[in-house]
Parts: structure tokens; C-alpha cells; sequence
């Protein structure tokens, strides 16, 4: 899959994370939003197109745990960063959620951009085959992706 | 080895002769005294028998009326004691005498069998004679189992003018006035003499003296029963105090004697009770003493392990604030640090010059690495916090651990006038242990380091190798420990610092992590110059109590250790 710009939501409650990564990740191309807190951040899901979110762990009103929960309960395929600002405290997210990355503060930037484009080039199950149904046959799904 | 002789036998013993003694004395003396009375009572029957003859016989004497005189001796023979007698006149001729035939002796053994009947006869006679001849006034003569009485007949000169009227009164009137009459109105006209046998008396002493001895044994048999019951029952209290007392020796607390008596047994039994209760009593003291210091030691170290685990905790809550405070602006720098480079590596930066750009981005770059050393601090820190027993032993590059925890004490040392010098082993094979805790435990000796050093100085960190263990020298050119300290200085709550400023807490709880890891610690110290703290883990790998390396797996460094 051709790994052309997309919409890109950061959600961090630090007014310097957000913009050091609008700044960087906009001039690569990317369309940027940004939310203070899980909260604000998930409302912005239904504003618009969002390809993939970058969030912080810790964080006012919804911390990035919960935001995962209900970014899931949206769309299970959804790319996201989890940025950790306390290293060994490793935040739970499911084990087999391949759509979920972590990155730890402080990060380097080619790291995070090989992050980003890891998750966004990774096999994905097909959405035309996301029935309940189609489920059980992940893959097919992988071989079509390839 | 001398016999013991109880107290018992002795007391048994000692009052049964004293008994005996006592015993035997008594009959001597009532066998003594028996045996005068039977005598002195034959000796007075014999008297009065003489007596009452010579008076009978005075008017028959006077007559020579033989037959009478026959007739009053038949009467004399009646008594078995008596062998002869006889009447005699002023000449010495015997009126009438009667001798007991010598059968009759024979029979009743009062003469031996070779005694004839003239043998006997003749010695009476010849003694008979002998004593009337003598001039002898004694009440009796005794000779060859015999006695002798011999009483003059006479008639009283006042008096003989009533004989034949008085007959009948005669010999009683006499009799009573015999006292009052004087010897010089008196005129011998012959003599009554009794001759009687002593074998009777002897005989009967004999018995008594048989049966005496008889009673006496018996007396002392039935006294020494009695003495020894006695004692046994008095003694058998001191004797059960004796094994009491060697329970209570022993440690048996519990025993009892019984004190039911009420007498100086029973106060010490009383006393051995409540003496043997003070005893127990102040043993459960002692015994609850020691579980208490027990309790005490124990308390301690839980309470020891609670202000660790709560300074950890604490630590872990801090650590964890200060990542999450520092690594937001952190890694603003660090991000548009690398921004800015990128930037100038496109030279998309306006107004700077092409000789500079290397020079500046060399500025940034720098930011960026000194932003990259405060995340390894940051992450350092944390480690540390970490350091419980939830970690697994792992294999340990120790050199790693020793470097990571240097690197947090660096900057507090950089302030001070304190030159830290490293001398790493190379090549060192790892040991089995637990990061935060080596680091932990390297933080506690480094900071007691720095303490020890009252102005300036120099700690010196090394590492070697050392057969199967794996060596971490801390030495310092500090005050050092006095010898009395040194066992001491491990104790939990020692310190000899300020109120606030030690709490004693950092080489217990080192040397507990350790040991948790099978390592030991060290110290060599002398005061004024400085101390060495010596870390020794075995090699991962190798039995802790190994002293014999195992040449081939692993390998000996004789290298120069590195500089810093
Ligand atoms: N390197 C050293 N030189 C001289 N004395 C030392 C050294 N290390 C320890 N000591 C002595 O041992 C004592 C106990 O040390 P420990 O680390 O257990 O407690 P502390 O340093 O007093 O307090 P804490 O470590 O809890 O802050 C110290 O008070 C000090 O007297
Ligand atoms: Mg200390």
C-alpha cells in the first residue's frame, strides 16, 4: 500500500509535544489536529477524517489507556502512538493489537517517523471483509493486503 | 572411693545403739538389783526360820526332849531350801539334826551326782561343827553354795520363873521383848543351826536373768522397728527434698514436695515450694525476657524493611514524577534540536552563512547530546527506584552496573573537591545479581564515601577478578572507622552522623542485598587515612562456596586494570 500523507491526530498535553509534532510531521505533508486530553481528542474523531493518532500516556481527564479503549470501540484498525513519559511504567494494551505502537519520551524523530510509517504500511484486514463473519479469516485478508 | 552412708542408716544406726546400750545397762542393774533382793530374801527367811528355832527349842533344850525338837526341825525340812539342821547344847553336841537325803538332791540337781549321801553329810556336819565352834557372830555364813544360820538358844534370868506357867505365851512374849532384853541376862544353853541350799536362789536368778535378756532383745528389737519407721518417716521428706532439689537442678521448675507436716520438715518443705515458684517465676521472666528481645530484633528488621521499602517507594514515586516532568521538555529539546539539524543539513536555514553551518549545527548537535545524557539519567533513576526483590538474578556485567550508577553521583561529586577514579577489569565474566540492587548497594558505599570525606579527597572505584569472584573495590581517603565501629557500622539504626543527616539504615540494608545475592562485603579501614569496602560476588555460573576456579570456562585476567 502506497504510504501517501494522511490525517494525523496528536493528543498531548504538553503545548510543546503538540506543537513540535504538528511542526515536524505537517512539513512532511500530513494534515494535523490536535486535542489536549483523551477527551477532547476522541470528539475530534467525528469531525473529520483521522488516518492515524498520536497520544500521551498521561494526561488530564482521559488518560491515553482509556483513549486507546475507546479509539478501539470506534475502529479496530486505527494506527496509534502511545507516547510514554515514564519508561518502565508500560502502559497495557492488548497484546495482539498490532495497530498499536509505543514510543518513549523523549523520543528521536526518525524514530517516530518510522513508527508512523511502520504502522501505516503494516497488512491490514481488508475493511470490505470487516464482517463478524470475515473475522475468523484474518489471512486471506493479509494476502490480499500483499 | 568412699561408700555413702545415708543420713538414714546413719540416724537408724546410732539411735539403735544408743537404745541397746541403754537397754543392756538397765538389766544389769535390775538383774543386779533382782538377784540381791532374791538373795537378801533367803537370807532374811533363813534368819527368821533360825530365829523362831532357837526360840521353839529353848524350853524342849532345856528338858532334852529330843522328840520335840525332832518334830520342830521335821518342820524346818519342810522348805526345799533347807539341807540341814540341827540343835546343838552349850557343849556343841547335837541334840537333833535332820539332813535331806542326797537322792533327793541328786533329783532336783542341787548337788552334783558324784555327791554321796556321807560325802554330803559329813561336809554339812564338818561345817556345821566349824561354825558353832567359831565365835563367829555373823547373822550367816556362806560356804560352798551353802548358807549358814546360826542362832544361840538361851533363857532369860527374869524371866525363867514363868517358863513353865507361860509355855504357850512363852516363845511370843520373848520374842517381843527380846529388844529390851540385855545381853548379860541372857545364858546360852545351846544353839539352832539352818544350813540351806543357795542352788534354789541361783536357779531362780538364772530364769530371771534368762528372761531379762529375752525382754531385753525383744525391748530392742521392737525399738529399733519403732526408731526406724520414725525415721524413715521423718527422714523420707528430707530425702524427697533431695530429689527435688536435683529436678529443680535440672531445670524441673514444676516439682513439688508435699509440706503437709508441721514441723521444721514441713517449713523447708514450705520454703523448698515457694522457693522452687520464686525460681520458675523468674525463669518465665527470663524466658519471656528473651522472646521479647526476640520480638524486639524482629521488629526491627521488619521495621528496617519498612523504611526501606518505603524510602523506595517513595523514591519510585519521586523518580516517576521527575521522568514525567522532565521528559516532556526533554523531548521538546531533543525534538526540535533534531529539527533544527535537519534543517541545516537541507540548508533550508536563511541568513547563515555555508562556513557556518557545521559550526552551528555542531551547537545543536551538542544539545541534542547533552539532552540524550539527561534522559540516561532520567532513565537511571528510575532503574534505581526500581531496585526491589521483585527482580529476577540475571547474568550482570558488573563493570555496566558500576559505570550506570557512577554516572548519578557524577554531577554531586563534580561540585565537591572529591576526585573519583575508576579502574575497571576488562574481560570480566558477569555474576548473577540483581541491577537496582548492585547499584543500590554501590550508591549506599559511594554516598558513605563522600560523607567520610570531610574536605577533599579521592574515592577510587574498582573492579578484578579474583578466581570465582568478581571483586568492586570503593576506597576512600576519609576518616575512616575505628576499630570498635566495624562490626557495628552493619547494624541496622548505627550511625555516627547528624540527626537527619544518617539515619544508620545504608549498610544494613546493603549488606542484606548482598547477601541476597550471594556476594559479600568487606571492610578494611584505618582511621585517619582512609576505607575500603570490599564487594565480592561469585562469578554467574559457579557455587557461591566454590573456592576452586574452574579453569577453562573461565578466564583469568592478569591485564593492568583500565584507567579512568
Ligand atoms: N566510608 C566510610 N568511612 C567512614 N565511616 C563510614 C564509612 N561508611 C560508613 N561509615 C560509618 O558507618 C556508619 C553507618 O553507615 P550507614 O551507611 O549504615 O549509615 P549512615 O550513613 O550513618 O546513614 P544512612 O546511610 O542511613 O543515611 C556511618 O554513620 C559511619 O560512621
Ligand atoms: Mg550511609
Amino acid at each position: 500500500m502506497a504510504s501517501k500523507p494522511g490525517h494525523i491526530l496528536i493528543v498531548d498535553d504538553e503545548l510543546v509535544i503538540r506543537s513540535l509534532l504538528s511542526e515536524m510531521l505537517s512539513e512532511e505533508g500530513f494534515t494535523v489536529a490536535t486535542a489536549s486530553d483523551g477527551q477532547s481528542g476522541l470528539e475530534m474523531m467525528n469531525d473529520g477524517q483521522v488516518d492515524l493518532v498520536i497520544s500521551d500516556v498521561h494526561m488530564p481527564v482521559m488518560d491515553g489507556s482509556k483513549l486507546v479503549t475507546e479509539l478501539r470501540k470506534l475502529n479496530p484498525d486505527l494506527p496509534v502512538i502511545v507516547m510514554n513519559s515514564i519508561p518502565d511504567r508500560d502502559i497495557t494494551t492488548p497484546a495482539d493489537d498490532r495497530a498499536i505502537a509505543t514510543v518513549n519520551k523523549p523520543f528521536d524523530l526518525h524514530e517516530l517517523r518510522s513508527t508512523i510509517r511502520r504502522l501505516r504500511n503494516r497488512p491490514r484486514i481488508n475493511p470490505v471483509h470487516r464482517t463478524k463473519s470475515a473475522l475468523g479469516r484474518p489471512r486471506d485478508a493479509a494476502r490480499d493486503a500483499l | 572411693m568412699t561408700m555413702r552412708i545415708g543420713l538414714q542408716k546413719r540416724a537408724i544406726t546410732g539411735i539403735s545403739l544408743l537404745l541397746m546400750a541403754l537397754a543392756v545397762s538397765l538389766m544389769w542393774i535390775s538383774l543386779y538389783q533382782g538377784s540381791d533382793q532374791i538373795r537378801s530374801q533367803l537370807l532374811k527367811r533363813g534368819r527368821v526360820a533360825a530365829d523362831n528355832l532357837a526360840y521353839n527349842a529353848t524350853y524342849p533344850t532345856v528338858i532334852r526332849d529330843t522328840a520335840s525338837l525332832g518334830d520342830f526341825l521335821d518342820g524346818i525340812m519342810a522348805e526345799k531350801e533347807v539341807l540341814y539342821c540341827g540343835i546343838f547344847d552349850d557343849a556343841g553336841t547335837s541334840l537333833a539334826e535332820r539332813l535331806r537325803p542326797v537322792f533327793m538332791l541328786h533329783e532336783l540337781d542341787v548337788v552334783e551326782s558324784d555327791v554321796t549321801e556321807e560325802g554330803l553329810h559329813n561336809m554339812l556336819r564338818h561345817t556345821v561343827a566349824d561354825v558353832i565352834a567359831s565365835d563367829d557372830h555373823r547373822e550367816y555364813v556362806e560356804y560352798e553354795g551353802m548358807v549358814y544360820f546360826q542362832v544361840p538358844i538361851h533363857i532369860d534370868h527374869g524371866s525363867s520363873d514363868e517358863l513353865g506357867s507361860e509355855l504357850g505365851l512363852y516363845g511370843l512374849g520373848g520374842a517381843l521383848d527380846e529388844s529390851a532384853t540385855s545381853e548379860d541376862n541372857r545364858d546360852v544353853i545351846g544353839a539352832a543351826v539352818i544350813g540351806m541350799t543357795t542352788h534354789y536362789i541361783e536357779e531362780t536368778i538364772a530364769d530371771l536373768r534368762d528372761n531379762m535378756i529375752w525382754i531385753t532383745a525383744l525391748a530392742i528389737l521392737i525399738a529399733m522397728v519403732i526408731v526406724s519407721v520414725v525415721v524413715r518417716l521423718s527422714i523420707r521428706p528430707i530425702n524427697e527434698l533431695v530429689v527435688a532439689t536435683g529436678r529443680v537442678a535440672g531445670g524441673d521448675y514444676d516439682c513439688k514436695v508435699r509440706e503437709g507436716r508441721n514441723d521444721e520438715i514441713g517449713d523447708l518443705a514450705r520454703s523448698f515450694n515457694t522457693m522452687t515458684g520464686d525460681l520458675k517465676k523468674s525463669r518465665d521472666a527470663l524466658v519471656e525476657k528473651e522472646l521479647l528481645e526476640a520480638l524486639v530484633v524482629e521488629l526491627r528488621e521488619t521495621q528496617e524493611q519498612l523504611v526501606q521499602a518505603g524510602k523506595l517507594a517513595a523514591l519510585g514515586q519521586l523518580a516517576a514524577g521527575v521522568a514525567h516532568e522532565i521528559n516532556n521538555p526533554l523531548a521538546g529539546i531533543m525534538g526540535y534540536a533534531q529539527l533544527l539539524t535537519e534543517k541545516l543539513r537541507r540548508r533550508e536555514v536563511e541568513g547563515i552563512s555555508a562556513e557556518e553551518v557545521p559550526k552551528i549545527t555542531s551547537y545543536v548537535e551538542n544539545m541534542e547530546k547533552q539532552s540524550q545524557r539527561c534522559k540516561q539519567i532520567v532513565q537511571n533513576l528510575l532503574k534505581f527506584a526500581r531496585a526491589s526483590s521483585k527482580e529476577e538474578m540475571v547474568d550482570v556485567d558488573i563493570n555496566a552496573v558500576v559505570r550506570e550508577t557512577l554516572a548519578l553521583v557524577d554531577h554531586q561529586l563534580s561540585q565537591s573537591n572529591i576526585t573519583l577514579e575508576t579502574r575497571y577489569a576488562d574481560h570480566l565474566p558477569p555474576i548473577r545479581g540483581q541491577e537496582g540492587k548492585l547499584q543500590q548497594v554501590i550508591t549506599n558505599i559511594v554516598i558513605n564515601a563522600m560523607q567520610a570525606i570531610e574536605d577533599r579527597g579521592t574515592i577510587t572505584v574498582s573492579s578484578e577478578l579474583d578466581n570465582d569472584r568478581v571483586l568492586v573495590r570503593v576506597a576512600d581517603t576519609g576518616v575512616g572507622i575505628p576499630g570498635e565501629n566495624l562490626d557495628k557500622v552493619f547494624e541496622p539504626f548505627f550511625t555516627t552522623k547528624d540527626l537527619g543527616r544518617g539515619t544508620g539504615l545504608g549498610l544494613s540494608v546493603t549488606y542484606g542485598l548482598v547477601h541476597d545475592m550471594g556476594g559479600e562485603i568487606s571492610i578494611d579501614s584505618t582511621v585517619g587515612v582512609g576505607t575500603t569496602f570490599t564487594l565480592a560476588f561469585p562469578v554467574a555460573g559457579v557455587e557461591p562456596q566454590r573456592a576452586v576456579p574452574r579453569n577453562g570456562t573461565i578466564e583469568r585476567t592478569s591485564q593492568p586494570l583500565d584507567g579512568p
